[in-house]
């Protein structure tokens, strides 16, 4: 009788364990984390700053529900945080960040002589009287943004652009005309963060 | 009798199920038909007026609807004709078309005089209506609490967006002078907002850049 008791725990005991184990291991999710060409690597952290994993090519990961984020590796590319959720689902995570302000200042460089060339050839207005200022490349270098600062009244309180180029094919050609602030709907085809980021330009 | 009984038993059972199966098909008709659409409430005084939405005619009571603009003509013979354009907004419940006739002849008059509840319903439900799709355009619009707003450089307000039938969008009207039109686009970001978010319109602005 009393092996039986303790056949019968035993029993209950491998259940409730098998049972938390199952549960253990299915909140667990597959994170399918693929790199853009520029990525060499990553790092996984949880959203207070415990690192979870190094990776160092594109591959799986299994994590819990919860809040984290991943820093990029690569020559070219920002380091800056980028975030993201887990909620009870597998996730594809494609890395491609825009590439570092210090590598696009470089790179701008460059590209200032083509990008001012093709926005005074599209507006000749541009080579009249603005001069182009703050400009600033975006994301994989492709986008410019700076503003349009009228040169040759200089007494009067004179409102500044806002303007867009885009590399296409090895040419730089300017998106939209110059506006005093750019709209989702006038730029479609340019990316939000390029857009706000521009908008945020000042004198 | 026991034979007799059995039979009953299956004819009740037969007939049961396929009441049931019509409740089941019924609903999963009306569920099929009225998806993307969101209950709205038409109600009349008097009530027996004819009513047309989009010119096709339909009764008091709940219809079911897809957001944008409808024309909604009622007539009743002693009120005058009553037309009016409506915008129901996507997903919101509780709206109403209220359609109040005015009494033209002397026995509407006593119709309307004898039925001021009717009027008071549609009264209520009128402002029932215009309370929920208030709060529904602020809530896609937390932007338009901060208007209007003037200051010595420069006015901020906003108009809805002619192109989005639902109403429910809004075009920025921006006033100010050579100089300070940034100072507005400045606010708007101070406030929160993202100005690549809005439609905005300067005016008395030509853009020195169009061709």
């Amino acid at each position: 009788m009393k092996n039986r008791i303790i056949i019968a725990v035993v029993i209950v005991l491998i259940a409730i364990a098998g049972v938390v184990g199952i549960i253990y291991f299915a909140s667990f999710h597959k994170i399918s984390v693929a790199f853009s060409p520029d990525v060499s690597g990553a790092t996984v952290f949880k959203e207070k700053g415990e690192e979870i994993k190094k990776l160092t090519a594109a591959g799986e990961i299994s994590l819990q529900d919860g809040n984290y984020y991943i820093i990029p590796g690569g020559e070219k590319v920002s380091k800056d945080k980028i975030p993201f959720s887990i909620e009870g689902d597998s996730l594809d995570i494609t890395l491609d960040p825009d590439y570092s302000s210090e590598f696009l200042k470089k790179a701008l460089a460059g590209e200032q002589a083509a990008i001012t060339a093709a926005a005074k050839k599209a507006f000749p207005l541009i080579a009249q009287s603005y001069s182009i200022d703050q400009g600033t490349l975006y994301r994989h270098g492709e986008w410019f943004g700076a503003i349009l600062t009228q040169n040759t009244d200089t007494r009067n309180e004179m409102d500044f652009y806002r303007i867009i180029l885009h590399k296409e094919a090895g040419t730089w050609k300017v998106v939209q005309k110059p506006e005093l602030a750019l709209t989702s709907t006038e730029f479609k085809d340019v990316p939000a963060g390029v857009l706000n980021a521009v908008n945020q330009l000042t004198q | 009798m026991e034979n007799n009984t059995s039979k009953n038993l299956k004819i009740v059972l037969v007939f049961a199920g396929i009441v049931l199966l019509s409740i089941v098909g019924y609903f999963i008709y009306t569920t099929i038909i009225n998806q993307g659409k969101v209950a709205v409430n038409i109600v009349a005084a008097p009530s027996s007026a004819s009513i047309t939405l989009n010119d096709e005619k339909i009764s008091p009571g709940t219809v079911y609807l897809k957001a944008g603009q409808y024309k909604i003509k009622a007539t009743k013979e002693g009120f005058a004709d009553f037309s009016s354009t409506v915008s129901i907004i996507d997903k919101l419940e509780g709206q109403s078309i209220p359609i109040p006739l005015t009494p033209v002849s002397d026995e509407a008059n006593k119709w309307a005089t004898d039925n001021q509840d009717a009027y008071t319903e549609v009264e209520s439900k009128a402002g029932e209506s215009a309370q929920k799709q208030g709060e529904s355009f602020r809530e896609k619009n937390p932007i338009v609490k901060q208007l209007p707003t003037d200051s010595l450089l420069y006015s901020i307000g906003y108009r809805s967006d002619p192109d989005d039938p639902t109403g429910e969008s809004i075009i920025l009207e921006i006033d100010a002078g050579e100089g300070y039109r940034q100072a507005a686009i400045y606010q708007i970001v101070q406030w929160g907002y993202n100005p690549a978010d809005f439609k905005i319109n300067f005016n008395n602005y030509k853009n020195p850049f169009s061709l």
